[in-house]
């Protein structure tokens, strides 16, 4: 019977274990604009990645081309006018690593007159907030796609919780019946 | 078959209440403790198989297995419905509190109408004929609860005409694949376990499931 207990007991807690470390996922994603590349990290939770180190590669297997490590808001920005694509991977501490593969980069601006200035002022804020929206809009659809459909976290809550009313059900049906 | 809060009128929403209220009735009357572990797995799978979705033309529609349900349960097919309608309502926002009287008979009554059609067949008959009663009591499951829906959605208003017109027409693909997993389950457990389909006994037989109304 203890055996049993303790069995349960070690099964219950392996259950619960993986959501401490989705809490923990990191993520890394980094956009370029007009020859800056800029950098941010976060945890799932949504906190920032402070400190956290970031090394650029030209791919996955190849050598570090820069390193840096995240500010207290979980930025990091540097210039680049090199080659794409670039390779970012991030180390969150405790072991969890993110990556991103950044394909093509934004050139920079070119100096031109004063009248073109103010129309490619506009041009250029619309392509700089567009570059910014852009991932957290996948993101946010990937994100709402997932807590739309019920996943197999569901599907096992409900039938535990249909398991748990069966249980309670006879419960209190045996004791009316052994009171009677 | 969830309809959503807001879609059926008050008179409609209340004659599902008071069906389903009878309905549990009966069902609880025969599910006597050495039912409730079968109940609550079928329950388990209603409640599983709302979510598995498949598209049909714009729509996506869902597996039922009412008439499953109905062979295996019968009069207990309404406190299973009922409590996979309800935690489906309660952790997925599918369907409505409301609604839940109307939803649950309409997915238990012809779970109820099946049972009475094909218990009696499956006690009578081999294989072939174990065959035949599930696909029966899939295709009532599934085509009882569409009608009922339709029913249900014309007396709101006339003008739902068109929408149960296009629920029934999705529904058809439902129908011809539920017949077919029902005969297959059904046939399985002929052979398999029979007790669970009122043929040799079993956990009080036939009783409350609209078999040969002896108990055994």
């Amino acid at each position: 019977m203890t055996k049993n207990a303790i069995l349960s007991f070690i099964v219950l807690l392996a259950l619960l274990a993986p959501g401490a470390a989705i809490a923990h996922k990191a993520s890394v994603y980094a956009f370029s604009e007009a020859g800056k590349i800029y950098v941010e990290g976060y945890f799932f939770d949504g906190a920032p990645c402070r400190g956290c180190v970031v090394e650029v590669r030209g791919d996955k297997g190849g050598s570090v081309l820069l390193e840096g490590s995240t500010d207290e808001q979980g930025h990091l920005e540097f210039e680049y006018t090199g080659t794409y694509p670039l390779y970012f991977m991030m180390a969150a501490g405790q072991g969890h690593a993110a990556s991103f593969l950044l394909d093509e980069g934004q050139e920079g601006p070119v100096v031109k007159d004063l009248e073109d200035c103010s129309r490619d002022m506009e041009a250029l804020v619309d392509a700089a907030v567009k570059a910014r929206l852009a991932p957290l809009r996948a993101e946010i659809s990937r994100l709402r796609a997932a807590s739309e459909r019920p996943g197999i976290t569901e599907i096992i809550g409900g039938t535990g919780y249909i398991i748990g009313l069966a249980g309670i059900w006879l419960y209190f049906r045996s004791k009316k019946e052994s009171r009677d | 078959m969830h309809m959503s809060e807001g879609v059926l009128s008050a008179p409609v929403l209340g004659a599902g209440a008071a069906l389903t209220v009878g309905g549990l009735a009966v069902g609880l009357r025969f599910m006597d403790n050495r039912r409730v572990p079968e109940v609550a797995v079928v329950a388990s799978a209603l409640f599983v198989a709302s979510l598995i979705r498949f598209p049909v033309g714009p729509a996506s529609v869902h597996l039922t297995l009412n008439g499953l349900a109905g062979i295996l349960l019968g009069w207990m097919a309404f406190p299973a419905v009922f409590v996979a309608l309800a935690l489906q309502a309660l952790l997925f926002q599918f369907g409505g509190f409301t609604t839940l009287g109307a939803n649950t008979t309409v997915m238990a009554l012809p779970a109820v109408v099946a049972s009475y059609t094909c218990r009696r067949m499956l006690r009578a008959g081999g294989k072939t004929l174990s065959i035949i009663a599930g696909a029966i009591a899939g295709a009532i499951g599934v085509a009882g609860g569409v009608v009922l829906i339709a029913l249900a959605l014309v007396s709101t208003e006339e003008s739902f005409k068109g929408l149960s017109m296009a629920f029934v027409a999705v529904h058809v693909p439902v129908l011809a694949v539920e017949s077919a997993i029902t005969a297959i389950v059904v046939a399985f457990l002929w052979k398999v376990k029979p007790e669970l389909l009122g043929i040799n006994g079993g956990i009080n037989g036939d009783k409350g499931r609209g078999g040969i109304l002896k108990s055994d």
